[in-house]
């Protein structure tokens, strides 16, 4: 074959493919799209983190859109505010099943919405992607209608445990949590941990409601305890309060928190070291998951770099699109039930979606038994030493 | 003894905010029997008034507090006369009223969420962060300027309650509205200057918690609740000192289960204290039972 003819030939290759793709994109402008019913706080308490994911899965689809959508068929957000309001977010969730029609559904913000969100999906029988709330009060019974795509607090507090007593040695350990149910829940999986895990009795184990205005009590019982270090499982706004009472009572000891180990907080407790251990699908070591954050950076004039939230909502995405491909959809309005029978059970049946959050190679499979898409092993837990130096945490199952 | 000391100062300290936001309660509900929702967004605008003062501003806390409290103050006054006014003059119900109160805490709430984003914003205390040796005990001095502040503010609440005309007209108001009226009383203005009293009361309360607490939008709720538990334990709807009583036996109680081990049981132990107060003594520990 002559050169030219080759070339030629590579020519005509290129054109058609550039054909084809425009042929794509235009396809999918013209069928009708796949609806999803989305819920994220934009308001009320968890609106930060509802801002973020809903900017999440716009750039999603406006990208998978570009590149021709699903069967052809683009992606389309029925989006709606939570407002932190589990009342308010069953009753759009009852909205966007009958009346906006959507495929399937997708969120909410925090975990009692998305407690709403289950409730009308196992009873509307339509999918429920989950990529906020508590995994584990989500994900266990499993519900068939229900999958669960975020960490599980319980390996944030096995981490919190090694790290106190591994890392920093400690030997007299005191538990400070807030008294509703994820911190009395919180509270039992550190006391079984440090007892099976490491023989160690916590030597105070005290509780603060959740908007005290003071903790001098509590640190106080825990430094006359002899306590030589502290797991600390509150909420974010509550951090500062025990921190402050620390100081006040002079009690010297490191610091293992969930949440909110800044400059600032670190000062109140007088410069003591202080550890911050998240869960799970922190992702900043990773190559293509920082490509993403600098888009997302870029269409929402902020810093994705080290933001938690985004992930978990591209997760979702992920998971999602990988379903409706292989789910072979009617897309008739008329079999929409079926429609969302066949794509809930494409989704039980997702093995090894690669998944952006997390380790890198980290994927997501569910079963009929299992509707919690990670894998401890593929958890990375952020460590914040000083609320300046960070580190990354492997998950312990992870050699 | 130190750990006592220590106890005894910060469940006093945390009592006072409760009282101080109780009585806030308390001073509206005098003068128009209504109970303000929108308390805690008072509360919560004197914190945001101390963060900016002070973090963004500079300005020292004494007088960020005395700012914070006269701004949240005019809050207070524009919310009587362009949200509740027109109501009262058309004699709109109570029920109604506390609805319209609620759709106010609603958009103060939201409007301060919006602007300010859901996080956190930590204020610096009156006297460092530290803790002082006050008689060989280690105290953080912010304490005492809590504690001294909120006698102050009964002393003076009560003075002007038991000893002004403004007072008497205030709480013959609160008594029947109708015959205040007949008698020459300006019922608007008496309910205007309640109003005024009562969010700057909630601003000095928030300016006194923001060190404790930080300032956030949504913080105001948790503490309404605790300030009317305060009056209704205490009997503040009919004495200044009642509410502050009242708070300062919450937090007492709180502190001391804490103390002993069974901080668990603090929130179910300070409500069941509430619900046999209402059962035996329903106007209150400082009230007798035909005060009202």
């Amino acid at each position: 074959m002559k050169r030219r003819d080759v070339l030629l030939g590579l020519g005509y290759g290129a054109a058609a493919a550039a054909g084809l793709g425009t042929a794509g994109r235009a396809l999918a402008q013209a069928k009708a799209p796949i609806r999803i019913g989305v819920i994220q706080d934009l308001t009320a308490a968890a609106s930060a983190m509802g801002r973020v994911q809903r900017a999440t899965y716009d750039l999603f689809v406006k990208e998978f859109n570009e590149k021709g959508g699903v069967d052809g068929r683009p992606l389309e957000i029925v989006f709606n505010d939570g407002q932190s309001d589990p009342a308010r977010t069953a009753q759009l969730t009852e909205k966007m099943v009958a009346v906006d029609n959507v495929m399937v559904l997708v969120g909410a913000t925090n975990t009692v919405e998305a407690l709403a969100m289950k409730s009308v999906a196992a009873r509307r029988k339509i999918p429920l992607l989950a990529g906020g709330g508590a995994a584990v009060i989500l994900s266990q019974p499993v519900d068939p209608w229900t999958f669960q795509c975020m960490g599980r607090d319980d390996n944030t507090l096995v981490d919190m445990a090694r790290i106190a007593v591994e890392d920093q040695k400690l030997k007299k350990i005191g538990i400070v949590h807030v008294s509703n149910a994820w911190g009395t829940g919180g509270r039992d999986v550190m006391i079984k941990v440090l007892k099976e895990k490491y023989q160690l009795e916590p030597v105070a184990v005290e509780s603060a409601e959740t908007a005290a205005v003071s903790m001098v009590p509590q640190m106080l019982r825990l430094k006359n305890a002899g306590a030589d270090g502290v797991l600390l499982w509150v909420s974010i706004d509550s951090v500062p309060t025990a921190l402050k009472g620390m100081n006040e009572v002079q009690f010297k000891a490191p610091v293992m928190s969930n949440l909110a180990c800044t400059e600032a907080n670190i000062k109140l407790t007088g410069n003591l070291p202080m550890h911050q251990i998240s869960h799970a699908v922190w992702s900043w070591d990773r190559p293509d998951a920082m490509a993403i954050s600098d888009r997302l950076s870029a269409v929402t004039n902020s810093n994705m770099k080290y933001e938690d939230t985004w992930p978990m909502a591209w997760n979702v995405m992920q998971a999602l699109v990988v379903a409706l491909g292989k789910a072979k959809l009617s897309y008739d309005p008329k079999d929409l039930a079926a429609d969302r029978q066949k794509l809930r059970d494409a989704v039980e049946a997702l093995k090894d979606v690669p998944v952006i959050g997390g380790r890198e190679g980290a994927t997501f499979s569910f079963s009929p038994t299992d509707h919690l898409g990670y894998e401890p092993e593929d958890y990375v837990n952020k460590e914040t030493f000083n609320g300046v130096d960070w580190k990354m945490y492997r998950s312990p199952t992870r050699s | 003894m130190e750990s006592f000391v220590i106890l005894a100062v910060s469940a006093i300290s945390s009592g006072c905010l409760y009282g101080l936001v109780g009585m806030a309660l308390a001073i509206i509900y005098s003068a128009s029997k209504l109970i303000n929702f929108a308390q805690g967004e008072f509360v919560m605008l004197g914190s945001m008034c101390a963060y900016v003062l002070i973090v963004v501003a500079g300005v020292g806390f004494v007088p960020s507090m005395l700012l914070a409290a006269a701004m949240v103050g005019v809050v207070g006054i524009a919310v009587m006369k362009f949200v509740m006014a027109p109501h009262l003059a058309r004699g709109t119900a109570s029920f109604s009223m506390i609805i319209v109160l609620m759709g106010v805490s609603i958009f103060i709430g939201q409007a301060t969420l919006i602007a300010t984003g859901a996080v956190g914003y930590s204020v610096p205390y009156a006297f460092g962060s530290g803790s002082r040796m006050i008689f060989g005990v280690p105290l953080q001095p912010h304490h005492f300027l809590v504690i001294g502040v909120t006698i102050l503010v009964t002393i003076g609440y009560w003075f002007l309650m038991n000893r002004s005309m403004l007072g008497l007209a205030t709480r013959a108001v609160g008594f029947n509205r109708d015959m205040a009226f007949l008698t020459g009383i300006n019922v608007s203005r008496i309910v205007m200057f309640s109003f005024l009293l009562s969010a700057a009361i909630s601003g000095l309360a928030g300016a006194l918690v923001a060190p404790l607490i930080g300032f956030r939008p949504l913080m105001g709720m948790a503490l309404v609740f605790k300030g009317f538990m305060a009056l209704v334990i205490g009997g503040g709807f009919g004495k200044p000192y009642g509410a502050l009583l009242g708070g300062i036996f919450i937090a007492a109680l709180s502190t001391l289960l804490t103390g002993l081990g069974f901080s668990e049981f603090a929130d179910a132990a300070t409500f069941l204290a509430m619900l046999a107060v209402i059962i035996w003594r329903p106007t209150g520990l400082t009230n007798q039972a035909d005060d009202h």
